[in-house]
C-alpha cells in the first residue's frame, strides 16, 4: 500500500476512484453542479483528515462516507431536498467493492454482455454513441418513452448484476 | 424526471466508464493564499481586528466564523510551499482596445467641471490615451455561428461564448422567483417554490389617478431568456420581467444638460396591438461621466471559487472580465479580492491600482482556481470590512459578489446575509451581484441581496455579455449618479379612461411612498437608461378593457366632466424623485405631457422597444396580446433593428416563433 499521507499518493488513489465517486455523488445530488461541489468538498475534507484513514481499509468506501456526510450537511441547509433513505444508501453501496474504478468498469462491461439483447442494444445505442435519448430512439426505431422504459429496466438489471 | 438514486448511479457509471482515468484533480486540495501572504499579514491584521468587533455588533453568529478564519491566517506562510507551482486556469486575456473606456460610453465627451489637482495629475499621466467609447459600436456578432466565425472569435479569446450548457441546472433557472423580498423568518426556498409575478392591472384615473413605481436597471431576466431560447428551452412566464428586457438594449435618448443628473423624455404613439389605445414611453437617460471626472472607486470583489465555478463559462470568464476591468482602473482606485470557499481567503489585500498594483492584481486574478466549498457569509463580512477600511468619501464604494448562485452551502443563513447587506448599504457600501454560468438556481437570494443593498444584479454567461456588463452596466454602477429614483404619474381623467403600467411587476409602490424619502427605490448609474411604458385607453374610446358595470345607486361613479380640472389637454403629469448619491433628501422633477400621439415608425428606438415589450408580454400571457401575431412583432423589431448586433440577435431569436 503506498503511503497515502503523501499528497501525490493521495491524489493518485483519489484519481483512481474519481469516476465512480463522481457517479456516486451524482446519484445523491440534484444536479451536476452540486455533485461536483460535494465531491470537491469531500476530497478536501478527506485530505485534511488523511491521518485518520486506516491504510488497510477501503478507500472508496471511506470517501463515499464523507460524500454522504457532505451531502447531509447541505441538505440540512436546504429544506426542499429530501434526505437520504437508508435503504437507498444500502442499494448504492452494494454496487461497489474494495477496488479502484478500472475493476468496477470491468465488472460493468461483463454485466452489459449478459443483458438480454433488447436491453443491451438500448444501452449501447444511448451510452456508446453519446447520443441524446431522442436520437437513440430513432436509431432503434422506437419511441423515446419506450426507450426510456427499456433503459430503466436495463439499468436495474445492471445494478443487480453489479451487486451480486 | 424523478430518477431514483440507484438508477442515477448506474446511469452516471455508464457515462463515467466511457471516460479515461483523470490525470489531475479539477480543484485544489488546499486553499491557495500563496504569493500574498507576507504582505497580507500586515495589511489584513488591523482589518481583521475590526472584523471581529463590527461582526459582533452587526451579527452575532458570524463571530464564530470570523474567529475561525482569523485563526487560519497565521498558516498562510506555511501553505505557501504547498502551492508554489502556479496553477493558472487556462485563459486568454483579451487586450482591451483603446476606445473601450470603461467609465464612459458617451457619444460626445461629457461636460467637464474644473479638475482637482489630483485629477490634473491623472490627466497629465498616462491615461489620456483612452478615447471615448463612441467609436466602439460593437461589431455584429451573429447568434448562430459558422465554424469560421467561431474560429475568428477564438482568436479574440471568446472561445467560450457559446459554451454548452450544463443540462442539470437548466430546468431550475428559468423559473422566476418571488416578486417581493422573500420572508426572512425561514431559509430561502428553491425558486420553484416561489409565488408568481403579478402584473399591474388596468386602472381608471377617476378612482386611481396615481401610478407609482421604482426604477430598475437590472437586465438579468433578458439574458436568462436568451440563453433558454438559444438552447431550445421553454420560457417560463414568471422568469419574464418585461422592464429588464426593454432596459437590456441601448437607445438614443436625449442627454441631460448642465448639472442635471439625468434627462427624461416622453413619447406617445398608437399602440401596435390595439390601435385604439395609446402607448406612452417614458425614457430616462443618466448623465455620462467622463473618465477624468469619475470619482475614485473602492472595489471589493468577493468571488465564489467553489467546485461548480470551474466550468469554462464561470471562473475563467470572470477572470478575463476582471482583467479587462483592472486595465481600465488607475491609481485613484483601490481593489481587493476575497475568495470564498470552504473558508474565505484574501487573494488580493486592498491594493492601489497604480502600475505596480495593476500587475499584482492581474496576477492575483490569473492565479484564481476553484477550491473548497461555499461559505458566503464569512466572506461577505470580510469584504465589507475591506471596503470600509478603504472607504472613499467622495468615491464609489462597492462590494461586487460574483457567484454561480449556490451561495448557501456551508453555514450561511440567508436572512442574516440580507440583514448584513442592508445594514452596510446604510453606511454607503453598496452591493452588486454578478451571476455566472447557467445554473442560477439561487436567483431569489441574489436578487434580494442586491435589492436590499442598493445594488444591482447582472447575469453573465459569455464573453460578449461580460464585456457589456463590465464595461457598461457595472462601470455605470460604479458611478451612481442618483439613488432611490421613483416615478409617479398622475393621469388626467379628462383624457385617459384607463391605463396600465407594462412590466415593473415587482416594482410598484404605494402612492404615499413617492414622497416618503425613507422608502427605498432603484439607483441610476452614469450613462444608464431606464424605459417604462404605459398603455392608455383614451377617454371616449370603447375598449374591451373598460369594464361594463351598471351605474351605482348610492354614489356617482363618474363625476361630471366639469368637475375634472377644466380643459386640461394633458394626458398625464410625470413626477420623478431622486436623491443625489450622498443626499438623504430627494429632489422632485415634474413634466406635464400633452403631445398628440405621433407615429412611431420614424423612431426606430420606439419600434424596437415596443417589439421587445410585446414579446415579453406575450410570454407572460398578458391580456390583449393574443391576437397580436409574432409576424407583427418581428415586423416591429425589424423596423427598429438599426445597426445593433444585440437588436439583430433579438430579431433572430423571435423569428421562429
Amino acid at each position: 500500500m503506498p503511503n497515502i499521507t503523501q499528497r501525490s499518493e493521495f491524489t493518485e488513489v483519489l484519481l483512481s476512484h474519481f469516476r465512480s465517486l463522481t457517479a456516486y455523488s451524482t446519484s445523491l445530488c440534484k444536479d451536476q453542479a452540486q455533485a461536483k461541489d460535494i465531491l470537491q468538498e469531500a476530497s478536501i475534507t478527506a485530505w485534511k483528515n488523511i491521518k485518520r484513514f486506516d491504510p488497510e481499509a477501503d478507500f472508496g468506501r471511506w470517501m463515499r462516507g464523507i460524500i454522504r456526510n457532505k451531502f447531509r450537511e447541505s441538505v440540512r441547509l436546504k429544506v426542499r431536498e429530501t434526505p437520504l433513505e437508508e435503504s437507498d444508501l444500502e442499494r448504492l453501496e452494494a454496487v461497489f467493492t474494495d477496488a479502484p474504478d478500472s475493476e468496477l468498469f470491468d465488472r460493468l462491461d461483463n454485466c452489459r454482455q449478459k443483458l438480454p439483447a433488447d436491453l443491451r442494444s438500448a444501452i449501447d445505442a444511448t451510452y456508446e454513441e453519446g447520443r441524446t435519448s431522442k436520437e437513440a430512439a430513432e436509431v432503434l426505431d422506437t419511441t423515446p418513452s419506450a426507450l426510456r422504459k427499456r433503459l430503466e429496466r436495463a439499468r436495474t438489471a445492471l445494478r443487480q448484476c453489479l451487486s451480486n | 424526471m424523478n430518477q431514483s438514486p440507484d438508477d442515477k448511479l448506474i446511469d452516471e457509471l455508464l457515462r463515467q466508464s466511457k471516460k479515461p482515468r483523470p490525470t489531475e484533480l479539477p480543484f485544489e486540495l488546499e486553499p491557495k493564499q500563496s504569493r500574498f501572504s507576507p504582505k497580507f499579514v500586515w495589511v489584513a491584521a488591523p482589518g481583521l481586528a475590526a472584523v471581529a468587533t463590527v461582526g459582533f455588533l452587526v451579527f452575532q453568529t458570524s463571530v464564530k466564523d470570523l474567529n475561525k478564519s482569523r485563526a487560519q491566517y497565521p498558516q498562510t506562510a506555511q501553505l505557501e510551499n504547498a502551492s508554489t507551482a502556479p496553477s493558472i486556469v487556462a485563459m486568454d486575456t483579451p487586450v482591451p482596445s483603446p476606445e473601450q473606456d470603461v467609465f464612459s460610453r458617451s457619444r460626445r465627451p461629457a461636460k467637464k467641471r474644473l479638475p482637482t489637482s489630483s485629477e490634473l495629475r491623472d490627466i497629465a499621466g498616462s491615461r489620456t490615451d483612452f478615447g471615448d467609447f463612441s467609436a466602439a459600436e460593437p461589431s455584429p456578432v451573429p447568434t448562430v455561428m459558422t465554424a469560421d466565425e467561431l474560429a475568428a472569435l477564438d482568436s479574440e479569446g471568446l472561445e467560450d461564448t457559446f459554451a454548452t450548457l450544463d443540462s442539470g441546472a437548466r430546468e431550475l433557472e428559468s423559473v422566476r422567483t418571488n416578486p417581493a423580498p422573500p420572508p426572512l423568518s425561514k431559509p430561502l426556498q428553491a425558486v420553484t417554490n416561489s409565488s408568481p409575478l403579478t402584473d399591474p392591472t388596468w386602472k381608471a384615473p377617476k378612482s386611481d389617478p396615481l401610478s407609482t413605481f421604482s426604477i430598475d436597471v437590472d437586465t438579468a431576466s433578458y439574458t436568462t431568456f436568451r440563453r433558454n431560447k438559444q438552447s431550445g428551452y421553454a420560457i417560463h412566464p414568471d422568469s419574464v420581467r418585461a422592464e429588464e428586457w426593454v432596459n437590456y438594449f441601448d437607445y438614443n435618448y436625449r442627454k441631460p444638460t448642465g448639472d442635471d443628473a439625468f434627462a427624461f423624455d416622453t413619447k406617445l404613439a398608437p399602440c401596435p396591438w390595439e390601435p385604439k389605445h395609446v402607448l406612452a414611453r417614458i425614457a430616462i437617460q443618466g448623465k455620462e461621466i467622463s473618465r477624468a471626472n469619475r470619482p475614485a472607486s473602492n472595489l471589493t470583489f468577493l468571488l465564489d471559487v467553489s467546485g461548480s465555478m470551474s466550468d469554462p463559462q464561470k471562473l475563467p470568464l470572470l477572470q478575463r472580465s476582471m482583467v479587462l476591468l483592472l486595465e481600465q482602473l488607475d491609481e485613484r482606485d483601490t481593489v481587493s479580492i476575497i475568495v470564498y470557499a470552504g473558508s474565505e481567503g484574501v487573494v488580493l489585500p486592498p491594493t492601489k491600482i497604480d502600475a505596480a498594483g495593476r500587475i499584482t492584481a492581474i496576477r492575483a486574478v490569473e492565479e484564481l482556481r476553484s477550491s473548497g466549498s461555499t461559505n458566503g457569509q464569512a466572506g461577505i463580512q470580510l469584504a465589507y470590512e475591506f471596503a470600509k477600511e478603504h472607504f472613499k468619501e467622495d468615491g464609489t464604494n462597492r462590494v461586487i459578489l460574483a457567484t454561480d448562485g449556490d451561495f448557501n452551502v456551508g453555514t450561511t443563513d440567508p436572512a442574516s446575509l440580507v440583514e448584513i447587506v442592508k445594514a452596510q448599504s446604510e453606511n454607503g457600501l453598496f452591493l452588486s451581484v454578478l451571476g455566472l454560468g447557467s445554473g442560477m438556481f439561487n436567483d431569489a437570494l441574489l436578487e434580494t441581496l442586491s435589492n436590499d443593498g442598493n445594488g444591482n444584479y447582472f447575469f453573465i454567461d459569455n464573453d460578449r455579455e461580460a464585456r457589456k456588463v463590465f464595461q457598461k452596466e457595472l462601470a455605470g454602477t460604479l458611478v451612481t449618479i442618483a439613488k432611490d429614483v421613483k416615478l409617479q404619474i398622475e393621469f388626467n381623467p379628462a383624457r385617459v379612461s384607463h391605463y396600465r403600467l407594462l412590466g415593473y411587476a415587482n416594482r410598484e409602490l404605494a402612492a404615499e411612498d413617492f414622497n416618503d424619502d425613507k422608502v427605498d427605490a432603484g439607483d441610476i448609474g452614469a450613462g444608464h437608461q431606464v424605459t417604462a411604458f404605459y398603455e392608455i385607453v383614451p377617454s371616449g374610446v370603447k375598449s374591451s378593457v373598460v369594464p361594463n358595470v351598471d351605474a351605482l345607486k348610492y354614489q356617482q361613479t363618474s363625476k361630471p366632466d366639469a368637475e375634472v380640472k377644466e380643459k386640461s389637454k394633458d394626458w398625464f403629469t410625470l413626477k420623478l424623485r431622486h436623491k443625489l448619491p450622498n443626499a438623504d433628501k430627494s429632489t422632485l422633477l415634474e413634466q406635464a405631457v400633452d403631445q398628440d400621439p405621433a407615429t412611431a415608425a420614424d423612431d426606430p428606438d420606439f419600434s424596437f422597444a415596443t417589439a421587445v415589450l410585446a414579446t415579453a408580454l406575450k410570454y407572460r400571457g398578458s391580456e390583449g396580446l393574443d391576437d397580436f401575431s409574432w409576424d407583427a412583432v418581428s415586423q416591429l423589431a425589424s423596423e427598429g433593428r438599426a445597426n445593433s448586433s444585440e437588436r439583430a440577435e433579438f430579431t433572430r431569436l423571435i423569428s421562429h416563433e
